[in-house]
């Protein structure tokens, strides 16, 4: 099919001046990128039923637009399959939700990652990893995904690191941060169902800190383990009542389910454990002021309700190794936002997810 | 072998804007403050309040918040402010 891209058509001599080019223009993540060359970006949304002219999504706040040839041209370069596409349309469209706040979310100082949780049969459709070494390097489109809407970030939401993208430290997420949870192995609900959406092919985005890790291979009793992990989701440096993701290991998922604990009755547990008192908090410098009368017995939780924390379960079946993501806020600037994969284009209805809107927002 | 490729960057959309004329003097001028809602930003705009209180024979000063520092100022409150004050002074705090 022909197109009519409105993008300007550049050359290079050969392949090492194109990498040397994209990478001089600020065009990439400092690793090499595919050519997105017009013919291959054509294929990709020919495979989507897009138009080069379609909007994606509108950045209010920096009067951007996304359109399919963009977001298509960026997944090309990421090194994407045409199939992945539409995953990295629906998470920009997630992003897009006012309550994610698209803008502070990819420029803040706190330098977060888009935390991208495929469910679905377009996991296997698509050859996504959930399980061994979950979060690190080998799968194509866990790699890509993630990578591709990094790419976007940076060449059209203009989040330049450095320049608009200010993370005083980022983190090694925002190369790309994108898992399928694995639903075959979880004793629980999947986050698909969970929100009302089971069997759909859905992402779930948040804006994330780092993993923390959470090893624990002595433990067998659901309510030890579920102690540790709460301790370290209330790990004194990234504490906020933020929202935050925790990643279950199978093998900590099943000792916490095969005595009868649901996912509702886990998150619970967590966010009445995962807590400071506003004194400690104070001692530590977290907040200002002095120490008063009631501070000891005042509680701050991990988040307001225990459904400010997104539960996956992911990773290999062998291993005592689980992974905590806080909000990279230092209160609730962001929240996460679950979207169904191939509704194209534009905006979506909001789904069972978007519980808090807006309340309890504050500064990023 | 030559490569061809397409430039992956997308431009904002430029909208024309032109600077409010200037006030002659600030005495007797209601004034309004546009906190971006973080500290500082909130200190900041304080202290300047103090500072001009002090240079000028202020007849008002108004105090808004934005909602959240990373979005937009909802027009709803730029209108507002903007209809009750003579000038603004904003200031984005960290």
């Amino acid at each position: 099919m022909q197109y009519a891209f409105s993008s300007e058509v550049g050359q290079a001599e050969d392949p090492i001046a194109f990498q040397e080019l994209f990478y001089e223009r600020g065009w990439t993540d400092g690793l090499p990128v595919v050519p997105p060359a017009p013919e291959r970006v054509a294929g990709f949304l020919e495979a989507a039923g897009l138009k080069p002219s379609d909007v994606i999504v509108v950045i209010p706040t920096r009067n951007r637009v996304i359109t399919a040839e963009k977001a298509a041209i960026n997944c090309v370069m990421a090194g994407c399959r045409p199939e992945y596409l539409p995953v990295v349309i629906a998470v920009l469209q997630a992003m897009a939700e006012p309550a994610f706040f698209f803008h502070a979310s990819i420029t803040s100082t706190g330098g977060s990652a888009q935390f991208i949780v495929v469910n679905g049969p377009i996991r296997h459709a698509l050859s996504m990893n959930s399980g061994v070494n979950v979060f690190g390097p080998g799968n194509r489109a866990n790699a890509t995904i993630g990578r591709a809407v990094r790419l976007i970030i940076i060449n059209v939401a203009g989040a330049v690191p450095g320049v608009l993208d200010k993370s005083t430290q980022g983190h090694p997420g925002k190369y790309s941060l994108c898992i399928a949870e694995d639903e075959e192995t979880s004793p629980w609900e999947p986050l698909n169902a969970e929100w009302g959406l089971a069997g759909k092919n859905t992402v779930t985005v948040f804006a994330a800190e780092s993993p923390h890790g959470i090893q624990n291979h002595v433990s067998g009793n659901p309510e030890q383990l579920l102690l540790c992990i709460a301790r370290e989701m209330a790990s004194v440096g990234g504490f906020s009542t933020g929202q935050s993701a925790l990643v279950l290991a199978p093998e900590h998922a099943n000792i916490i389910a095969k005595s009868g604990w649901t996912k509702r009755e886990v998150k619970t547990f967590l966010y009445e454990h995962a807590t400071w008192s506003k004194a400690d908090l104070k001692r530590f410098g977290k907040i200002e002021g002095q120490i008063e009368p009631g501070d000891e017995l005042a509680l701050f939780h991990r988040g307001l309700t225990p459904d400010d924390i997104l539960l996956v379960v992911a990773g290999g079946a062998a291993g005592g190794h689980s992974a905590f993501l806080p909000s990279w806020s230092r209160t609730r600037a962001s929240h996460f936002q679950m979207k169904t994969i191939g509704v194209l284009p534009g905006p979506q209805p909001l789904v069972a997810i978007q519980k808090h809107p807006l309340e309890g927002i504050g500064t990023p | 072998m030559t490569i061809t490729f397409l430039n992956p960057v997308q431009e904002a959309e430029k909208k024309p804007a032109r600077l409010a004329p200037r006030l002659a003097t600030l005495d007797g001028a209601t004034l309004g403050f546009l906190s971006n809602s973080k500290a500082n930003a909130d200190r900041l705009l304080k202290f300047t309040a103090e500072e001009l209180a002090a240079r000028f024979k202020l007849k008002a000063m108004i105090h808004e918040r934005k909602f959240s520092a990373g979005a937009n100022c909802p027009t709803e409150t730029m209108d507002a402010l903007t209809s009750r004050v003579d000038a603004v002074v904003t200031a984005i705090g960290d």
